[in-house]
């Protein structure tokens, strides 16, 4: 039986933010993060926010250079 | 990692509205309708029109004439306060004598209605099929009664929009005079909502706007002042209205309203606006945004966050939370939302830790609601429940599920595992943290919509072995209450949302301050909240503390029914008539939404005073000049945090020596 979980829609790319080891993230910090398939849009000091392919995302968890990644949450609204 | 699923959150709501049963106009009873017109006036008319034709050579005594609109906005067909510039020669004599009265009339064929009125010398304008307001010659209120179409007649309120009721709460307006000099002038405002109708007059000085920035992430474009003036932000809308009205509460002038009477906190501070999606990704880069334009312009800011989540260890140790300390600062402080879960069943806690040669154990229960999500082939109804379980990294414990079917669904030692069970799946994983080092359990559940799948969960938390807890302190969260409940177990409190709960996010609670309004909606024109006590806590109220014991919400503001500015854009769907005040380009709004911006505008008085105070100094004063009451009892306490914010006071403290 098809799980449930795969009739679902999930996304191929999801949004993180990465926090990293470093303090002050440099180009090459940057680019290593992209040879790990995030696509990088922030650097707000050591956290990245940025894109990556579903697949990617254990090897971008794995890196020594990362110390957290969190996916992006949607968060709700409070006044109505 | 912090795993944590991308499903789409609806935006949490607070409770249905907690007003009494939509009043209906009041309908003359057949008796007296059928000998008396003046069984359809309302009985403050009553009196006006039975004396107009004896007392005709006298000047009547006047019922309501409320305040011609503003220039800016007198054009706009929005109500009573609009129909004094269109009124004929004879009609503004009469408004010179007084003898036009103003009113409210429930009719059938408006449009014939409205003719009669102009007829009479007065004016009207139908503002639906069914509602016509106008001003009446007091000697013609019989004949309007008269009249088969109309069904009743009301006399227009004037909405007491001078010392508005927030701000005598708070004290910083007493006999309607305004008792700081502070205006939060030379103060960055900052706003990360829904967007601004940035034609609003309120967000207007002198004829330009007083958003010194505007930043679209929908779009990614930005607008300075001078991109606004010239109308290039009108396509970055707000729909929702929910950042209008908040950017109003905190820094709002008053623009649009009678006298300039609705006035915000801080009336004369900059504004700088982040139209944002509301992922945590976008609001962290938008709090950045914020304070680097702050520090380009050398201004002190503060940003207001009406939005939070239950995702997280709700300790502050969340990536965004732990950017907000760092972005944090002398002249930068951020102001968070405490939530709108106070009476939501989301979360449980136990504490497992035995004593005596048995493990200890402790169980809650749980349902799943049913909801419609976007499948691989079109819409497919499902049970989908994300759960994060937490405990303290002293104590080792076994954290798992039960299903209805019995069946124990455990989480990996580290790592994640999938149990299909074909009616019902569930993925369990368990991590330490990185930071903070507690251990997390998340169970991500997906079920058939059938009852048997949706209701009957347990979670259990049992030691590993006798005595291996040594806090033994156990918190779950349902990331929505629209997701499910807990059914047994559910402790209402530790609910402070995430990003209230950063360290140095002030974190504010709600209370009521206003429980009645003249409304839009025909069929409901005078909201009164007759259960809603004023000057308690909201019960929306999320309480406190976190996880880790830090005394959040730090303070209590008006956010229980605000009027505050309305944007022109907003759907009906979010803001219905009812929320929309009669007359002016005003809502009434509630949640810790309105709450936190009170806040928000009076730290940018505080800033205005010394720019260079950081957030513990600001939750010093914050804390220190709090007034307590027999509402909020003795603080601090998990709902009302140190108590209702006593803007008089902040301002007057001196630094700590």
């Amino acid at each position: 039986m098809h799980k449930l979980r795969d009739s679902l829609k999930r996304p191929e790319t999801l949004r993180v933010i990465v926090e990293l080891e470093v303090r002050s993230p440099q180009d090459e910090d940057l680019a290593h993060l992209g040879d790990l398939g995030l696509d990088v849009e922030r650097v707000v000091g050591n956290k990245v926010v940025g894109s990556i392919p579903a697949a990617k995302l254990e090897g971008l968890e794995a890196d020594d250079s990362v110390r957290m990644v969190e996916r992006s949450e949607k968060l709700g609204l409070h006044g109505s | 990692m912090a795993k944590k699923k991308r499903v789409a959150k609806k935006p949490a709501k607070p409770r249905a509205t907690k007003k009494k049963a939509p009043a209906r106009h009041p309908r003359p009873r057949k008796t007296v309708s059928q000998t008396s017109p003046l069984a359809k006036l309302d009985p403050m008319l009553r009196l006006g029109a039975s004396r107009a034709k004896v007392e005709a050579r006298f000047q009547p005594r006047a019922l309501e004439v409320p305040a011609v609109r503003p220039q800016a906005v007198s054009g706009l067909p929005l109500g009573i306060h609009s129909l004094a510039s269109r009124l004929s020669r004879v009609g503004a004599e009469r408004l010179q004598k007084e003898d036009l009265v103003s009113v409210v009339i429930d009719c059938g064929a408006g449009e014939s209605v409205r003719e009669s009125v102009d007829q009479w010398g007065g004016c009207g304008t139908r503002v639906s099929p069914s509602t016509v307001v106008a001003r009446v010659p007091r000697t013609e209120l019989e004949s309007l009664a008269r009249l088969s179409a109309v069904r009743y007649v009301e006399a227009s309120t004037k909405l007491k929009l001078h010392s508005d009721l927030a701000h005598v709460s708070s004290g910083l307006v007493r006999a309607g005079v305004r008792t700081v000099p502070q205006t939060g002038a030379g103060v960055l405002v900052g706003i990360v909502d829904t967007g601004i109708d940035v034609s609003h007059p309120a967000f207007h000085s002198g004829g330009k706007t007083r958003i010194v920035n505007y930043l679209d992430q929908f779009t990614d474009q930005e607008f300075d002042s001078t991109k606004i003036d010239a109308g290039d932000a009108a396509g970055s809308t707000d729909t929702i209205g929910h950042g209008t009205h908040v950017s109003g509460i905190a820094a709002g002038n008053g623009g649009g309203s009678p006298n300039s009477a609705l006035r915000g906190v801080a009336p004369e501070a900059d504004l700088a606006v982040v139209k944002s999606t509301l992922e945590t990704a976008d609001i962290l880069t938008a709090i950045a945004h914020i304070f680097d334009l702050a520090k380009a312009r050398n201004q002190p800011a503060v940003v207001n966050c009406s939005f939070g989540g239950h995702v997280g260890g709700h300790d502050g140790s969340t990536i965004i939370e732990r950017t907000i300390d760092e972005l944090s600062g002398p002249g930068r402080i951020v102001v968070v939302s405490a939530g709108n879960e106070g009476s939501d069943p989301i979360h449980a806690h136990g504490v497992v830790r035995g004593e005596g040669a048995t493990a200890a154990r402790w169980d809650a229960k749980f349902s799943l609601s049913p909801r419609t999500f976007q499948g691989e082939s079109g819409p497919v109804e499902l049970g989908i429940l994300f759960l994060q379980v937490w405990h303290q990294r002293e104590d080792r414990l076994k954290v798992r599920l039960r299903s209805p079917s019995g069946n124990f669904l455990d989480p990996p030692a580290e790592g994640s595992k999938e149990h299909d069970f074909g009616s019902f799946f569930v993925e369990a994983s368990r991590q330490v943290h990185p930071y903070s080092g507690d251990t997390l359990v998340t169970f991500e559940i997906i079920t058939l919509p059938q009852a048997q799948w949706l209701s009957n969960w347990t979670l259990v938390a049992e030691e590993e072995s006798p005595g291996s807890a040594t806090v033994g302190a156990v918190h779950a969260w349902i990331r929505d209450g629209a997701e499910g409940r807990f059914t047994t177990g559910a402790t209402f409190e530790y609910l402070i949302g995430m990003p209230a709960s950063a360290y140095s996010a002030v974190a504010v609670a709600s209370y009521a301050t206003r429980n009645q309004w003249k409304s839009r909606d025909p069929q409901n024109p005078t909201i009164h909240l007759e259960d809603l006590a004023l000057e308690a806590l909201s019960s929306f109220s999320s309480p406190g503390p976190t996880r880790d014991g830090d005394t959040k919400p730090e303070v209590a503001a008006p956010g229980e029914w605000l009027l505050a500015p309305l944007s022109k854009d907003a759907l009906p769907s979010e803001l219905p008539p009812f929320t929309r005040v009669l007359g002016i380009e005003y809502a009434s709004l509630r949640g810790t939404s309105m709450s936190a911006p009170y806040v928000t505008g009076s730290l940018a008085l505080l800033l205005q005073k010394d720019g260079s105070i950081d957030w513990s100094e600001a939750k010093r004063r914050l804390i220190k000049s709090t007034r307590q009451d027999r509402h909020s009892g003795v603080c601090w306490n998990a709902g009302w945090g140190y108590g209702k914010l006593d803007l008089e006071r902040l301002l007057t403290i001196e630094p700590d020596a």
